[in-house]
């Protein structure tokens, strides 16, 4: 069976364990525990007539306690990007880590995700960044690990690119 | 069971240590040497074994790091190589943080793991209280800016149709003095003006209280204190992005660099003009505040060498709502803070392009008058 390893970068407590619990595990928890190091999961999915072993790897996020160590990266075919709605420089931090990771992989594909579309109203991230990132040849979505809107629809889209 | 050439001493004394060893074979099976660590035999107990074992198979994490070029190097040649940390489910469910260790000894490829780092658990708390916080006080300080931004607003937009309906109270009551109208009517319009009057005493209550609520710790602020102490704030994020920070400003003098204002929220302005010229600064270059004193007035300049604004966007900077915008709280908020603050204070602010290029905001604000006497 086919196995792609793919990777979620981001800044701190923008959603990236919470995203992969809710994708493998189907759960959600207000509660916010900080990951330390990396955690591997795996989940199949059918994209077309074909089903990927997705190896999905949670990094811990980046931010000035912490950066991360691109060798986390290696093999990897592709990645998810996730900032949060709510904290605009979040998007700033999937920025930096793009470029180290575009230096580490190539030109691999890639999703930006802005997560807890939830809480809209606290958004701070604005149609028109959300507008410009588009032209410039980004796919973003919109995700809610909380209420699960298109936490599946991203890991398919990105699965989908993989095969 | 009699001990075999591979329980060498050290790996005994490695499991006491809470390390375990496994040598590599030929077929990429591991085979442990010594005896178990207690963690692993209450936690993978197929794996406490002298049979070979598939460890790759069993930990997805070790197999991406066994496969890396530097594993089962010779120490001799560089550094032991190290997987650092990574979280692995137990047969029962519980997470454990591990790490490992590869290297190659008189011709034998080992791998060692442990449980990462013994303060492990007080690492974690620093960590997380610091981001927690970190979390709590960007909140704080969103929530902050946009009540001030609210409260201006609620005074600015109540304020105007107030004085519109003082003056055509006044106009009215003028209107009837000359037609000599019936008192009753007349007593209505005064009774109207004394409300609309009373209305605005408040409001200018309201703004008083409220200013004297946000300058209590005022004082002239010294610009380049406050602009010293906010640079050094965001020198982490600065480096991050790969950015130089420079403050271009004669150390203060006899005249000082006091200004109007109050301390928290003038450190307030230059973050948010600071922290938006890194956003755009390309790596590599240089974020310069420059304070100049001018007679009576002291202007602050924030430069980038990032693209600068299209010049469509220029009139729309300072503003509460962009075209198109309707939330409260969208990102144009920062420039509108800095806007009514500045202005607040009998300053000006605006944005012109840099030379070169890139973006270049000021802002203008009275010096402070010195008390000669003190
Ligand atoms: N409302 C809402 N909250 C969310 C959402 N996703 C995550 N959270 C909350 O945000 C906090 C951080 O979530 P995590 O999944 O731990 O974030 P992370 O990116 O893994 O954080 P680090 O491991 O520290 O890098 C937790 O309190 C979550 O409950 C979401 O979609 N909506
Ligand atoms: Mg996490």
């Amino acid at each position: 069976m086919l196995q792609k390893k793919i990777c979620l970068l981001g800044a701190s407590a923008v959603g990236k364990t919470s995203l992969i619990r809710r994708f493998v595990h189907g759960t959600f928890s207000e509660k916010y525990l900080t990951t330390i190091g990396v955690k591997i999961d795996k989940k199949t999915v059918e994209v077309g007539a074909a089903t990927v072993d997705l190896l999905v790897w949670d990094i811990y996020g980046e931010d000035r306690f912490q950066t991360v160590s691109t060798r986390y990266l290696r093999g990897a075919s592709g990645y998810l990007l996730v900032a949060d709605g709510t904290r605009r420089q979040t998007l700033d931090e999937a920025h930096a880590l793009h470029e180290r990771a575009q230096d580490a992989l190539g030109p691999v594909p890639y999703l930006l995700l802005l997560n807890k579309a939830d809480l809209e109203q606290a958004w701070t991230i604005t149609e028109d960044q959300v507008a410009t990132l588009g032209e410039q040849g980004w796919t973003v979505l919109r995700t809610s690990a909380k209420t699960g809107t298109g936490v599946d629809d991203a890991f398919t889209t990105l699965a989908a690119r993989l095969v | 069971m009699s001990p075999t050439p591979r329980d060498s001493l050290p790996a005994s004394l490695f499991s006491m240590l809470g390390v375990v060893t496994y040598e590599r074979q030929g077929d990429g099976q591991y085979v442990m040497l010594g005896q178990p660590p207690d963690w692993l035999t209450a936690h993978w107990p197929t794996l406490a074994t002298r049979q070979p074992v598939d460890l790759p198979a069993r930990f997805l994490f070790l197999a991406h790091f066994l496969e890396e070029d530097a594993a089962f190097s010779d120490p001799e040649d560089g550094p032991i190589h190290a997987s650092g940390p990574w979280n692995e489910t137990s047969m029962e469910g519980q997470e454990l943080l591990l790490e490992a260790f590869t290297l190659r000894l008189q011709g034998r490829e080992l791998l060692l793991i442990k449980p990462a780092r013994i303060d492990q658990d007080r690492f974690r708390r620093v960590l997380q209280q610091s981001r927690e916080l970190s979390l709590e006080h960007y909140a704080l300080q969103q929530s902050i800016d946009q009540r001030e931004v609210l409260l201006h607003c609620l005074i600015h937009d109540l304020s105007t149709p107030l004085a519109g309906a003082r003056s055509s109270f006044s106009l009215l009551r003028e209107d009837h003095a000359e037609a000599d109208m019936e008192s009753d009517v007349t007593e209505m319009i005064d009774l109207g003006l004394r409300q609309v009057e009373k209305a605005q005493r408040m409001l200018q209550e309201l703004l008083d209280a409220y200013m004297a609520a946000t300058q209590a710790t005022t004082g002239a602020p010294d610009l380049y204190d406050a602009a010293t102490e906010t640079l050094a704030l965001l020198r982490p994020t600065a480096r991050e992005r790969g950015v130089r920070l420079d403050l271009d400003a004669a150390p203060p003098d006899a005249s000082g660099w006091g200004v109007a204002g109050d301390r928290r929220r003038l450190e307030r302005v230059l973050f948010n003009l600071v922290d938006n010229a890194l956003r755009y600064a390309p790596v590599g270059s240089t974020v310069t505040v420059r304070l100049e004193r001018d007679g009576d007035t002291v202007t602050c300049q924030v430069r980038d060498a990032g693209p600068g604004v299209p010049p469509a966007q220029v009139p729309h900077l300072f503003r509460k709502f962009r075209q198109g915008d309707d939330a409260v709280g969208a990102a144009g908020l920062g420039l509108y803070f800095c806007r009514i603050t500045v202005e607040g204070w009998g300053g000006s602010i605006g944005y012109r392009d840099a030379q070169p290029r890139g973006a270049c905001f000021w802002f203008e604000l009275p010096a402070a008058v010195h008390d000669v006497a003190s």
